[in-house]
């Protein structure tokens, strides 16, 4: 196994140097927001991810080299590899990221990054405890069978989660056109956490937004309508732990209420928010309600 | 990872949300009729919301929407949470205050010091009501 560095870790302090200095660019210029409780929610978060993550890294690792073991191809280390490999792992987290959102076994997961009202440097830190759990991960495995080395696949992996860092911000409105069309930005990312009905379950995208473009999930962040942050039912609370497991709770106690399998099946397997009687609100539900409320004449 | 990365890490993560406080930065506002309104109906789509009881302090209230049904604004950090209530709900007035716990896990009591007249009126509300 190759000892490529981890980019992550190395990038660290400059997380820590952004956060600080965007923390300052709010103070004096009144643009995008921190709070105290929710800013040290966020990092505990991550600082927690972190440790569930070298807790069950290794079981990811032995997974991805058996995977590369049956490889179809001999893909090796060339220079062109490097660029195919970061394409198609942000394609893989494109499908990875519908996942968390559209089922509710990978939402149960993902629900924490998205737990924070706020949004800020600190939220892109704001990770999952239970990406081992929620098998997230078999997004990358199709990558080792190709015959990508999982050192590149995890070492690209990396490089993408620092550059979705910088997206995380209120501070930046758009960048140059010609970049808008093509990466995820902040405006296209500030779209994918709102809970406007307008923005639910839009902009996946890690790092290419055309996967949007191509996959029709891409919605434009319109300067009449601001972002509203969170969730469609926010916490309420600061608690970690609940944070961390509430939706988890949630599906637990829906299956063990459930009068069928096929209600078992969809409380785990549905989207978000799906009940046997519809009296929840999934994304669609909500999206709907919407388009009625906006078809009715004006009062 | 090492115990030391991870006492660094934990050292950052506490400097950093305490720089936060030291810049004064999350300060909320306090809430008005028309932004209490506004907030619950943003989070309960299709409900449209029409008067309000703001508790003293501005930091929660009860907000009454066209068909009847009743929600609770109330403040998290330098944000708001909102709840439809379904009723009938236990509610009691002490003093001043009406106190109301929406039955959901973590989510606790919220005190609205709205007076003795109106917190009376609004625990009738939200004990006889049906749910609309």
């Amino acid at each position: 196994m190759p000892d490529l560095p981890k980019p992550v870790d190395l990038a660290v302090p400059g997380f820590i140097a952004l956060m600080i200095l965007e923390m300052l660019f709010v103070r004096w210029r009144a643009r995008g927001a921190y709070e105290p409780r929710d800013t040290l929610s966020s990092l505990l978060l991550g600082t927690g991810s972190t440790v569930a993550g070298a807790l069950t890294g290794g079981l990811v690792l032995l997974t991805a080299l058996w995977f590369y073991e049956l490889r179809l191809f001999d893909i090796g280390w060339a220079w062109w590899a490097w660029g195919l490999c970061f394409v198609l792992d942000d394609l893989a987290y494109f499908f990875t990221h519908w996942f968390m959102h559209r089922v509710r076994w990978g939402w149960a997961s993902h629900v924490v990054h998205h737990s924070s009202q706020h949004y800020n440097l600190s939220t892109a830190l704001r990770q999952t405890w239970t990406g081992f759990f929620s098998l997230v991960w078999v997004f990358r495995l199709p990558l080792f069978l190709i015959g990508f080395h999982p050192a590149m696949v995890f070492f690209c992996a990396g490089l993408n989660l620092i550059y979705q860092f910088w997206i995380h911000t209120e501070t930046i409105g758009r960048m140059p056109r010609w970049f808008e069309a093509v990466m995820n930005t902040p405006s296209h990312h500030r779209v994918h956490h709102a809970t406007n009905p307008r923005y639910l379950d839009r902009n996946y995208a890690g790092v290419f937004i055309v996967w949007d473009r191509l996959f029709g999930t891409f919605e434009p962040e319109h300067d009449d309508e601001r972002p509203r942050y969170g969730i469609v039912k926010n916490l309420g609370s600061f608690n970690l732990v609940w944070a961390a497991f509430h939706e988890w709770v949630g599906i637990a106690r829906d299956v063990v209420g459930a009068k069928s399998w096929r209600e078992r099946w969809f409380y785990v397997a549905g989207p978000p928010g799906w009940s046997p009687d519809g009296s929840r609100d999934t994304a669609e539900a909500i999206k709907a309600r919407w388009e009625a409320t906006r078809a009715q004449p004006a009062e | 990872m090492n115990w030391l990365t991870l006492a660094g890490s934990l050292a950052a993560v506490l400097v950093t949300a305490g720089l936060v406080k030291l810049l004064g930065l999350g300060r909320g506002d306090a809430l008005d009729a028309a932004t209490a309104c506004r907030l619950a109906g943003d989070a309960h789509v299709g409900h449209r919301f029409v008067a309000a009881a703001i508790a003293r302090d501005g930091r929660s209230a009860l907000v009454e929407g066209g068909a009847g049904e009743i929600a609770l604004v109330r403040a998290h950090g330098d944000k708001w949470v909102t709840r439809l209530l379904a009723r009938p709900l236990a509610a009691r007035v002490e003093g001043d205050a009406l106190i109301i716990a929406p039955r959901e896990t973590m989510f606790g009591a919220t005190t609205l010091t709205l007076g003795a007249a109106e917190a009376a009126r609004w625990a009738a509300k939200l004990q006889d009501g049906a749910d609309a």
